[in-house]
Order: C-alpha cells, then sequence, then structure tokens
C-alpha cells in the first residue's frame, strides 16, 4: 500500500468518514436483507417439508367421513406405489370397526393401521400405547391392545370378543379369541386390533372385508397437484348437491396453499429489493467517486505530468477511493460472517466507483500547460 | 552533442473556435550544461513548444529527439520520469502533501525510497534554501516563492537531465524570481543540466547562455 496515498487520504478525514458510514450502512443493509431473505426461503422450505397435507375419503357429497364401506378396491389404489397414490401419501390411515362385546364390556373393535388411526394412541396428539408384539399393526395375529385401565387385570390372557359387521348382508356375527397384548392410554371399553387381522374378521364375516375410514397426509407438498390428477382417476372430486353414492377426495390444501403463497411473494419482494440494494451501493460508488475526485483533477494531471501513466494513476485513484468502503464491507463481513453479500456490495461499489473516477483520471496532461496558458 | 533537438517541428491544435497552428516547422538544439530560454508574447506557441518537449503532445510533423531518439517512439510516461521535469508557472504541488512528501513523491515513482530517498529529498530542499522546519508544511502555508522552490526540488530530486521551466517567475516577487532564475542557471552550468525556461521577461532571457524568439509559432531567431 503506498504510503502516499494513505496520507492523501487521512487528510481528507469528513471524506473518509462520510465514504466508510456510506458504505457500512449499505453494505449492513445488504447483509440484513439477505439475512432476511435467507431465513424467509428457509422458512419456506420448513413450511413445506413440514406441513401436514391432510386428505380424507369422503362420501361424494362430502358428509361423512365414516361408515363408508371402502372396497378392497380403494384401499388397493391408495397402496399401490405404481399405479395408486402409494408413492404419494404416508401415514395412511384405515380403520374397520366392529361392535363388540366381550368381559371388557360392550364397545367397539377397531382394526387400525397406525396410532395416528386412534387419538388415544396417536403420540403427537398426546395419546400413549404399548404392545408386546412387535410391528403390531401390520400383525396378522388375533391380538388386541386393551384400555390401559384394565390391562393388569387382561394381560396376556385370550379374551372372547363377539364381533359383528354392521354390513354383512345376513348381520354377519361371531366369536373370536383376541389375545391382550398391550394397552393404549385412557379408559373405557374398547378396543384396537391390528389393521389385518380386522380384514381377515370382516372377510368371514361378510362377503368381502370393507373399510370404514380412510385418510393419509400428502408425502411431497410439492407434488400435492400431481397426487391430486392421479387421486381424481379413482376417487370423485366433493359434489354436495349430487345423489349418487360414490367416494370423493377432500384434501385439506387451501391453507397450506394460502400460506405458500404469501411467502412466496414474500419472498419475491425481498428478493426484488436486493438488485435495488445492490444498485444503490453502485450509486453510492458513483456519487463517492465524484466527490471524492472533485477539484482532483490538477493533482491528477501533475501526477501524469511526473510520469505516472494513465493505468497507475487509475488503480492508485481506486485505492484511495475503495480503501474506506473497503474497510467499512470487511467489518460488516466479519460481525455478520457473510462474505457473499459483502462482496456483491464492494463489486457494485467498486463498478460505480471506476465509472465515476475515469473521467478525472483520464485527464491529459497538458491540461496544467494548457490552464496556464 | 546535441542532448534535445526540434527537427522541423509542426503542431497544431483545435480549440472551441479554430485551428491553431501553435508551432511551425520549427528547428533547433539544446545542450547539457547550458540554459536556454524561449521569449516571445503570449500565444506565441512556448507553452506549447515546452509541451511537445516535455512529451506531453506529440507532433503533427517533425520530431523532438531525444539523445537521438524521437520521443514519439519512447514511453512517453517513462521519459517524463526519467529524463524531463516541468516546472510550472503556478508551481503546481500536490496540495495535501507536506513539501517533503512532494519531493519524495516523484522519487517514489522513480522507485526510490526509504532512507535514501528521505536524504536526496532534504538535500535538494535544502539547495534551493527550503529549510528543515518548512519541510512539513503544505503548500497553503508556504510563500510563492517558497512553493516554486520546492517544486524545483522535486524536479531536481527525480535526478532528470532536462528541466523544463513555463513562466517560472511568473507569480514571484522580483526577490524570489531572481532566487528561482540563479537556482535554474545554477543547475545548468554546475550540474551539466539542460534548462529551457519559457519566459517573456526579457531580463531573466538575457541571464540564460541562449535566447530562442518566438512568433506566432515560428522560431525567429536565435542568439
Amino acid at each position: 500500500m503506498d504510503g502516499m496515498i494513505l496520507k492523501r487520504m487521512l487528510r481528507r478525514p469528513w471524506l473518509l468518514l462520510v465514504s466508510f458510514l456510506v458504505s457500512g450502512a449499505l453494505c449492513l443493509l445488504l447483509c440484513l436483507l439477505i439475512g432476511y431473505r435467507d431465513r424467509q426461503a428457509e422458512h419456506l422450505e420448513n413450511v413445506r417439508n413440514s406441513y401436514e397435507i391432510r386428505a380424507v375419503v369422503t362420501d361424494l357429497r362430502g358428509t361423512k367421513s365414516d361408515k363408508l364401506f371402502l372396497s378392497r378396491r380403494y384401499t388397493d389404489f391408495l397402496r399401490d406405489e405404481e399405479n395408486g397414490l402409494g408413492a404419494y401419501i404416508k401415514d395412511l390411515c384405515l380403520t374397520k370397526s366392529f361392535p363388540a362385546s366381550s368381559p371388557i364390556g360392550n364397545g367397539k373393535a377397531t382394526g387400525v393401521t397406525g396410532e395416528r388411526c386412534a387419538e388415544a394412541m396417536d403420540t403427537k396428539m398426546g395419546g400413549a400405547w404399548f404392545s408386546e408384539v412387535e410391528n403390531f399393526f401390520e400383525s396378522e395375529e388375533r391380538i388386541c391392545l386393551v384400555p390401559a385401565s384394565v390391562y393388569d387385570d387382561y394381560a396376556g390372557q385370550t379374551l372372547i370378543f363377539n364381533l359383528t359387521d354392521e354390513y354383512a348382508l345376513e348381520g354377519g356375527s361371531s366369536d373370536y379369541p383376541l389375545r391382550v397384548v398391550g394397552w393404549y392410554k385412557g379408559d373405557g371399553i374398547n378396543i384396537y386390533i391390528p389393521f389385518p387381522t380386522s380384514q381377515t374378521i370382516a372377510g368371514h364375516l361378510a362377503e368381502a372385508p370393507s373399510v370404514d375410514t380412510a385418510s393419509f397426509i400428502v408425502k411431497d407438498n410439492a407434488r400435492v397437484d400431481e397426487m391430486l390428477e392421479i387421486a381424481y382417476k379413482k376417487f370423485r372430486r366433493v359434489d354436495p348437491s349430487s345423489m349418487e353414492t360414490d367416494f370423493a377426495l377432500t384434501v385439506y390444501d387451501k391453507q397450506y396453499k394460502a400460506t405458500i403463497a404469501s411467502m412466496e411473494q414474500n419472498l419475491r419482494r425481498t428478493s426484488l429489493l436486493l438488485p435495488l440494494i445492490a444498485l444503490l451501493g453502485l450509486g453510492a460508488g458513483f456519487l463517492l467517486g465524484l466527490l471524492g475526485t472533485r477539484g482532483e483533477v490538477r493533482t491528477y494531471a501533475l501526477m501524469r505530468t511526473l510520469g505516472m501513466n494513465g493505468f497507475g494513476l487509475f488503480c492508485s485513484v481506486m485505492i484511495e477511493q475503495l480503501l474506506a468502503p473497503l474497510l467499512a464491507a470487511a467489518v460488516v463481513g466479519l460481525v455478520f460472517k457473510r462474505p457473499a453479500p459483502t462482496l456483491i456490495f464492494f463489486g457494485c461499489h467498486l463498478v460505480g466507483c471506476a465509472l465515476a473516477v475515469l473521467r478525472p483520471v483520464s485527464v491529459s496532461p497538458t491540461r496544467l500547460l494548457r490552464d496556464q496558458e | 552533442m546535441e542532448f534535445l533537438k526540434a527537427e522541423n517541428l509542426t503542431f497544431s491544435y483545435r480549440n472551441q473556435y479554430q485551428t491553431v497552428h501553435a508551432v511551425r516547422q520549427v528547428n533547433c538544439a539544446f545542450e547539457r550544461g547550458k540554459a536556454y530560454a524561449v521569449v516571445g508574447k503570449s500565444g506565441s506557441g512556448k507553452t506549447t513548444l515546452l509541451s511537445l518537449f516535455a512529451g506531453l503532445e506529440l507532433p503533427n510533423s517533425g520530431a523532438v529527439i531525444f539523445q537521438n531518439t524521437p520521443t514519439n517512439k519512447m514511453d512517453r510516461d517513462r521519459y517524463r520520469r526519467d529524463h524531463a521535469a516541468v516546472i510550472y508557472q503556478s508551481y503546481n504541488l500536490f496540495p495535501l502533501l507536506t513539501a517533503m512528501e512532494n519531493v519524495l513523491y516523484s522519487m517514489k515513482l522513480k522507485g526510490i525510497r526509504g532512507k535514501a530517498a528521505r536524504e536526496r529529498a532534504e538535500k535538494e530542499l535544502d539547495a534551493v534554501g527550503i529549510t528543515p522546519e518548512q519541510y512539513r508544511r503544505f503548500p497553503a502555508q508556504m510563500s510563492g516563492g517558497e512553493q516554486q522552490r520546492v517544486a524545483i526540488a522535486r524536479a531536481l530530486a527525480a535526478g532528470n537531465e532536462l528541466i523544463l521551466a513555463d513562466e517560472p517567475t511568473g507569480n514571484l516577487d522580483i526577490t524570489n524570481g531572481d532566487q528561482v532564475v540563479s537556482i535554474l542557471l545554477r543547475l545548468a552550468h554546475e550540474e551539466n543540466r539542460c534548462v529551457i525556461i519559457v519566459t517573456h521577461d526579457l531580463e531573466i532571457a538575457a541571464e540564460t547562455d541562449e535566447i530562442l524568439m518566438m512568433k506566432d509559432g515560428v522560431l525567429e531567431r536565435e542568439q
């Protein structure tokens, strides 16, 4: 670094200070804005990844989501990875309930595909459950979970449950021995059995196994529309005026879409501000360059007369003009640990400054003599 | 041996209103160890001739030949840095640098730095009568005579053999003017440099070894 440049700079302290403060402020603004944009983008990504879009199979009018008597054709479609929705969904929740009378009482035996099918078991909803059999929900054994309040009385015992399928044409009802292998949080008279077991029982009681409720969570929110396109090959859209008997799929994505749209709009606005700030950096570089070289043309001409070449003079003036902004950008960059915005700002500032400096430094060295003449 | 030579030197430039034929077919030669005066009325082309000698302008035709090399075939920035120093009527010191720093600057351009540069600067400032307490003064804190002497010291410190002075006493009183002229003459006679002084003051011209008269861009008479 040329000592003369430093001396010249230090002897114009106001210019140095203004240059430092303006550059620092703009660089800070850019850093904050880029930080804000990054946080917005991160938040958007979080929402995209964590928001659970729930879809429920209902009747065609959309008024009923249980006791659907959904045939295997539909449940297979929901599970099919290749031609159905299997690839697009997660936490598929199918239930099948039977009125049940047992030593516990007259309640319901519900076959479930997972803990999320029943609030009492859903750990996310404050529920809890325990099974001594691994993979309880996939088991085909005749086992059941009873309320925690009676578990100690029946643990390990095989109880006889009289189960009825309400959809069986001829009032299908039969006794089934079910071994108590665990509990779910709460008290009451209902029990939960594995979904495959419920389907086997339903197959015995009625002509064909069926499902009462079906719901799921969309696996990839970004592909919700793609999922819907496939879903509507099998299910219909809700039609409140329809009198037909069919099934519809209700996807609760309005809130998600509104949230995403609003966040994306904010992100776009913030992103639009960035080039504006960069432009301000360029403008500030230009103005500070003009301010710094104002009244210095004779000095530059003199430097040329003394033998400094044009490029050397340009570099020398640029260093003089850019040292304070560089320092300001470095301070901001270090404090915020954000090198990219700092470099962007400095690049813009440099271009602006170069535009302002080009003219005064291209002064002809003969100007000194001409002025005199 | 001819140190600097002008051969059929012609230069014209365009101002706002017309083309000015500032120098026409000038032929002259200069030697080291001598002081020359170029005299003439305002607008006669003296300063333009000086700028051609300094390599600040290139002739339209003809040539300025410095030590057998035409200046248009030289790196003219280097030529000014290493060989030709210009002293102006209005001193033209760097306003933000002290007297010492002004002198050091020309040496820095030649790559002379550090203690050696400082010692040489002190020597040249002493030689033109600038006292050590004036070293740290800024141009605005010095008189015109002092500023002109610092400008001469700057030209000397760079070690250039060709000193081109454009009305060096134009802004000075008689005492300071005489001092400056005697320094320039000393440079020619004692330090074997070639000094060319552009002036319209015939008294100053009379003190030099040779006078060249310019009129309407033509070198009319040589004495």
